[in-house]
This record gives structure tokens, sequence and C-alpha cells, in this order.
């Protein structure tokens, strides 16, 4: 029997799922979560094989969690099939790095969920076409493993000034572009940098070095 | 405003009286002096008098002793001591009258006792042998005024006395013009006398010349004997002067027109500055509604004055703050827009595609659980399908909803980022050829919405393998291509609900100048054709 816990915050879809996963015979729900932190600390005490993680979720997100699990802090690492949203695939690289087997979209077919759910329980990845061929270019171009790498010029040119305490208005007048596609930016760059907050992305600007650390608050250009 | 015009236009009105009063009052005042001409009339009438009282003085020694007093004023009257006078029957008016500063209308006569003018300087104004009994009346020694027929005039009247030659000092002698050349001349033709009697009315002449018989008018002056008088009379107004009554007369006048200049002087404000207030007023009007945030009203510039330069000033301040705040709602516009279509999308993301998800879960799940129940398992399909669909749509959805940072990228970039993602959201193959083009910003936006309505149109609804898009530049012409190999669609009988992304599309490339072309046929795929014109300089 495959052992399967279910973390998502949307109570309908934890209900689909389960009734899914319930049609079939080798595979058992053994609970369900709606939030990042009641995962952590009930991994251990359930100890399931697969982990069925949405990323978005309260709490801890689902990186988080992933993170969690990395470092060991869970006391059990089961095979984690991330089940996300639709339109997150920015994080794509972020949940493969931080330990994701699987990384599926929710417009999956079913059937492939529960194909994934066997292939992880023997250690196999399942991945939808578009987030394979997101996968090989990061691997083709990316080889260099730059974590700013998964970022555009431009998020780069934004990121250097979060790291520098900028607010967004500061940012789009610096950069002569609307307030709103900096928004656009941040949040495209918190994704793909599997980032909670302005504040993250500000500390891990100024750890990579984009901004030298010692000038980062008297310099006024970006 | 108009109150303060009128005010400085009825205290100019006020000013100009006054001068014009200061002026001619003076003038006014001097010349109808009445007293001051009476009194230079008498004047002339006594020293004339007194200088003929010598004159009769020495005259009197070389006439026989019985000559009556009337005969010696007449020797007087024709003497030469009278001409040297320049004085009465000479005729030499002229030189009389301005010798003794008289004009043409005064006159000077030698009058007997009761009046009777004997010689006249002028006997326009004063015939011989009138009788002026008024002059007679005060001992031929008074003054007064009158009315002639000629007008009103100031006389004078002074007595000739002859005095006995012993009482003529030295000094009177000293003081008459050497008066013995006129006694030789004497004797001449006796003038024609008419003579009237006048009563007499002073005592019998105590000098005892009067020769008895001859009803002589015989007056006793202080001096002696009372031989005539002279008579003095001048126009009590010359033509330059103004009585009293004229003068009040003027005051009067002067006052009725200071009293019609304010009522008219108001009237006159007013409409000299009606129309400046009107400018000022309609400039205040606009002025305060471009302040209350209305840009679009403009003042009429009028004229070259400073106010129409104001206008034209204000013109121009409300057009460049009109434009600044444009381009700000704007781009305060696109940002609104770009934020609603982001909190849409997320909505869509958050709840119904979570919803959609559950519901093919379910019906898979149904499908499974139904295994060994046939009857149901056409219905269970169909929902499972519907339920993909659903998604499928809603993917297309999102996509078209996200918002590209275009002016970041590029239009190449931000096109190849746009199919990239539908080829790796919806699993359809997209192709690009994508060469580089020269566009505006505002045409690239609108080429990059052509090509997100176009790739979510195909995705939706014709389930295509693949998707051609490209973009390319020829000859100042900027072509773009969207061609799927879906299903495809009969354009005449493409219903309502998609008809207006294509009609919204349509209008967007009309707008810029240029045309699209929709091929399309059941299952035969769609094409989208646009063509967009490029000026020289990159600008369509």
């Amino acid at each position: 029997m495959i052992r399967v816990l279910i973390a998502d915050d949307h109570e309908v879809v934890r209900q689909g799922l389960r009734f899914v996963l319930a049609q079939e015979e080798d595979i058992d729900v053994v609970g369900e979560c709606a939030d990042g932190l009641r995962v952590i600390s009930r991994l251990a005490a359930m100890r399931p094989d697969v982990l069925l993680l949405d990323l978005v979720m309260p709490g801890a997100d689902g990186l988080a969690v992933l993170q969690a699990i990395q470092n060991g802090s869970t006391g059990w690492r089961p095979a984690v099939i991330v089940l996300t949203s639709f339109g997150e695939d920015e994080r794509v690289i972020a949940a493969i790095q931080a330990g994701a087997l699987s990384y599926l979209p929710k417009t999956t077919a079913v059937d492939r969920v529960v194909a994934a759910v066997r292939a992880a329980a023997r250690g196999e990845s399942v991945l939808e076409p578009g987030t394979a061929a997101l996968l090989v270019r990061q691997v083709r171009d990316g080889g260099r493993a730059q974590p700013l790498d998964v970022l555009s010029p431009r998020e780069r040119d934004v990121l250097a000034g979060l790291a520098r305490g900028r607010s967004n208005r500061q940012i789009a007048r610096a950069l002569s572009v609307g307030e709103e596609t900096v928004k656009t930016h941040v949040s495209s760059i918190l994704a793909k940098l599997g980032l909670a907050d302005r504040t993250q992305a500000a500390i891990f600007g100024l750890q990579q070095g984009l901004v030298p650390l010692d000038s980062a608050l008297d310099d006024r250009s970006i | 405003m108009a109150v303060s015009y009128v005010l400085v236009t009825a205290a100019a009105v006020v000013l100009i009286d006054g001068i014009v009063l200061g002026i001619l009052l003076p003038r006014m005042l001097a010349s109808s002096s009445h007293a001051s001409r009476a009194a230079s009339v008498a004047q002339q009438a006594n020293a004339d008098a007194k200088r003929l009282s010598v004159a009769a003085a020495i005259l009197a020694a070389h006439l026989p002793a019985g000559t009556t007093s009337t005969r010696q004023l007449k020797e007087l009257a024709t003497g030469r001591e009278t001409a040297a006078l320049g004085l009465l029957a000479t005729g030499n008016a002229a030189a009389g009258s301005s010798r003794r500063c008289l004009d043409a209308r005064s006159a000077e006569a030698l009058i007997l006792p009761d009046g009777t003018v004997l010689a006249s300087s002028n006997p326009a104004a004063c015939p011989r042998g009138l009788r002026l009994g008024f002059a007679a009346q005060g001992g031929l020694d008074s003054q007064g005024s009158g009315s002639t027929a000629r007008g009103a005039v100031v006389w004078a009247v002074s007595p000739v006395v002859k005095i006995p030659l012993s009482k003529i000092g030295a000094g009177i002698l000293a003081t008459g013009q050497s008066p013995s050349p006129a006694v030789s001349g004497l004797g001449g033709s006796p003038a024609p006398v008419r003579s009237s009697p006048a009563p007499v009315q002073s005592s019998p002449a105590s000098a005892g010349s009067s020769p008895a018989g001859t009803p002589s008018p015989v007056r006793v002056h202080g001096l002696g004997v009372v031989l005539g008088g002279v008579y003095v009379q001048a126009p009590a107004a010359s033509g330059s002067a103004f009585p009293a009554a004229q003068v009040r007369q003027l005051l009067v006048t002067g006052g009725l027109v200071l009293a019609l200049v304010i009522p008219v002087g108001t009237v006159f404000g007013l409409l000299s500055t009606r129309r400046l207030i009107r400018r000022i007023t309609r400039l205040a009007e606009v002025t305060g509604t471009v302040a209350s945030g209305d840009f679009r009203p403009r003042v009429p510039v009028s004229g070259g004055d400073e106010i129409s330069q104001l206008e034209d000033a204000f013109n121009r301040m409300a057009g460049q703050l009109s434009e600044a705040v444009d381009a700000e709602r704007l781009r305060a516009g696109a940002d609104a827009r770009q934020a609603e279509r982001a909190r849409i999308a997320r909505e869509l993301h958050d709840s119904i595609s979570q919803d959609l998800f559950s519901l093919s879960l379910l019906a898979a799940g149904l499908r499974k659980a139904l295994r060994d129940t046939p009857a149901l398992r056409p219905e269970v399909a169909a929902m499972e399908r519907t339920a993909a669909r659903a998604m499928r749509e809603m993917q297309a959805l999102l996509l078209e909803l996200r918002p590209v940072a275009l002016e970041d990228v590029g239009l190449v970039p931000a096109i190849a980022e746009l199919c990239q993602a539908y080829q790796a959201r919806l699993g359809i193959q997209v192709a690009t050829e994508l060469g580089q083009v020269a566009l505006d910003p505002v045409t690239e936006h609108a080429v990059l919405r052509v090509v997100q309505e176009a790739l979510g149109n195909a995705a939706r609804h014709g389930q295509p393998d693949t998707i051609l898009v490209r973009l390319g530049q020829q000859n100042g012409t900027v072509t773009l291509e969207v061609r799927d190999d879906g299903r495809g669609f009969d354009p005449q009988a493409i219903g309502e609900r998609h008809g207006m992304g294509l009609t919204l599309m349509r209008e967007r490339v009309a707008e810029l100048g240029g045309d699209l072309r929709l091929d399309a046929a059941p299952g035969q795929g769609v094409a989208f054709l646009v063509r967009l014109p490029v000026s020289q300089d990159g600008q369509p």
C-alpha cells in the first residue's frame, strides 16, 4: 500500500483527490492537511510514502515545507509531488531544487496524477511536457546553476532596487516603467526564487552580491 | 470696479471745471468792477473841469467885461484851449479817448449849467444840444449811473468855474499847459447854441459879472461863478465785461453742468469699462473652472492689449496643465487596467481553477467508482470532458489576462515568452518566426494584444496541435500572422460570443491604419493576417 498525505488549503481539492485516490486499491490516503505548519508537525507521525503538496498554503507554504523536509527537521522524508495551481511554473526550479520529485499543475489529467503517485512511490518523476521543457532549458542554459540566472535582466534590476530597500514607486521611477509593472516583476522574482516577501528578496539580492553590501544604502542609482 | 472708474472720471471733470473757472472768474470780477469805472469817469470829469476852469480864467481876461457866462463857455468850447485838451468839438475824439482810456462808446461833453450839451467828443453817444437834466441837478458836481438807449452808463459831471484871475496861483498855472497862447485864439466864430432857459437854482452871482437882463444860470461855486460842467459818460459794462448777473448765471450753469457730469460720468464709465470688466470676469470664471479640475475651457483671446496677453498665457498654461494631467491619468488608467486584469486573473486562479480541478478529480473518481455500472459511463465521461475543457479554457483565459511587461523586454521577446507560456501550459506546439520590427510603443502594444487574442482564440476554440506565429517587416509594412491547425470555423456563422474579440481586434488594427484579415473554414484551422503600415522614421 502506498501511504499518501494530502496537503492543500482548498477543501474541494482535498475532497476530489481523496475520492480519486480512494478508487485505487494500492493507495491509502492517510491524512489531509490544510496548512504547511501542520504538514511539518505531523509528517513524522503519519509517515506517508508520498506527499501531495500544494505550494500556496497558509502558515508555511509548500517551499517552506520542502526545505523543512530537506534539512531533516520533519523527522520523515516522503517523496514529494508538488501539485499546484496553474500559473506557478516560475516556481518549478525552486521546487525541484528544494527536493520535489514531481511537479504537476492542477490542470493535469487525473490519471496522470494517480500515475505520478505510483511513480513517486518508486522514486520516479512525472512531469508535464511544458514543465519538462522548462527544466531542460534550465539545465541547458543555466549549467552554472547561478540562482540569479532564472531572472530576466529587468527582474535583476528590480531585485537590485529591492536590495537597496526601495519602494515599488521608487523603482518604477528609476527604471521609467509603471508601478504595476514593477509589482509584476516583484511577484515574478519571489515566485522564481521561492521567496516569501520583499525582505527575503532584498536579503537574497545582497547575498548574491547583486548590490555591494557596503554601498547598499548610500548609492541612489540602480 | 466700475464705480472706481466713474469716480475717476467725475474727479477729472471736476478738476477741469475748476481750472476753467479759475481762469475766467478773475477776469469776470475785474471787468465787472462797476465802482472803479465810475470812479475813473468822475476823476476824468473833475480833472478836465479844472483845466477848463483855468482856461476860462485866462479867457475872461481877453473878453469884454460884460460877456455872459454862457458866451464865455461857448468861447471856451470852441477855443484852442479845449482843442489842446483834445476835448469835445475838436473832432479828435480818437486822440482824446486814447489819452483818457475811454473807448469809442464813451463820451465827454461840455454842458451848460442847465445840462444842455454845448460840445461833445462823441456826438453819436451824446449829441450837441441834448439836455442832460439829471447831470445839472446835483449842482454840476455829481455822478451816477443810468440807462440810455445805448445801454447802461456811468456818468460824472464836474463844474467849470470862472475863477478870478487873481486867485489863480502860480501853482495852478504851472500845472496848466501854458494857457496864454490859447487866449489869442479866442474869438472864433461862435457855435450856434440852442439854448433853453434853465431854472435858476443858485443864488445870484456874487462875482457880479452877469449883465442884467440876461437870464443867466448863475451858480456860485466855492471858487467862483459856475460857467458849466464837464460831463463824462462811459458804458457801465464794456464789451468784455461781465455784469454780476452774468457771472452768477455762469456759476449756476457751471453747477448744473457739474450736477449732470456725475450721472453722465457714471453711465459713460459703466459703458467704457463694461467690455474690460466682462473680459476679466470671463477670465476669472474660467480660472475658477480650471482650478476646480476641469481643464477643457479656454478664454477667447481678443485684441492685443495686456488682458489679451493674460488670456493667451492663461490658455497656454491651461493647455500644458491639461496635457500633464492627461498623461498622468493615462498612466494611472493603464496601471489601473493592468491591476484590474491581474486581480481578475488572481480571482479566477484562486477559486474557479481550484473548483474546476476538483470537478475533474470527482469526475475521474466517479468514472472509476462506476467501473461496474456501464449505464452511467457516458454521462460521467461527458462530465470529465467538460471539466477538462473548462480547465483548458480557463488556462487560456488566464494566459490572456497575464500581464506582459512589454516596455521592459521589447515586442519580440514578449511574443516569444507568450508563445512559450502557451506551449508549456497548454501543451500546444507554438512555432515562432519573429523578425525584428520597428514600431512605436502604442503599435507594439496593439500587436502584442492581437497575438494574445489570436492565441487565446485558437487555444480555447480550435483545440489545435500547433500554432504558427510569424512577425516580419518588409517595405514599410509590418505583417503578423497567427495560424493554427485546429477545428476552424465558418466566419459567416460566428456568434456574438466569438465575434466580440474579433471585432475589438479589427478596430484596434484599423485605428493604427492597418487591416486585419481572417482566413477560416471548418476543419481547416484559422489564420489571422495583420498588416500595419510603418512610416520611414519607424512610426506607423
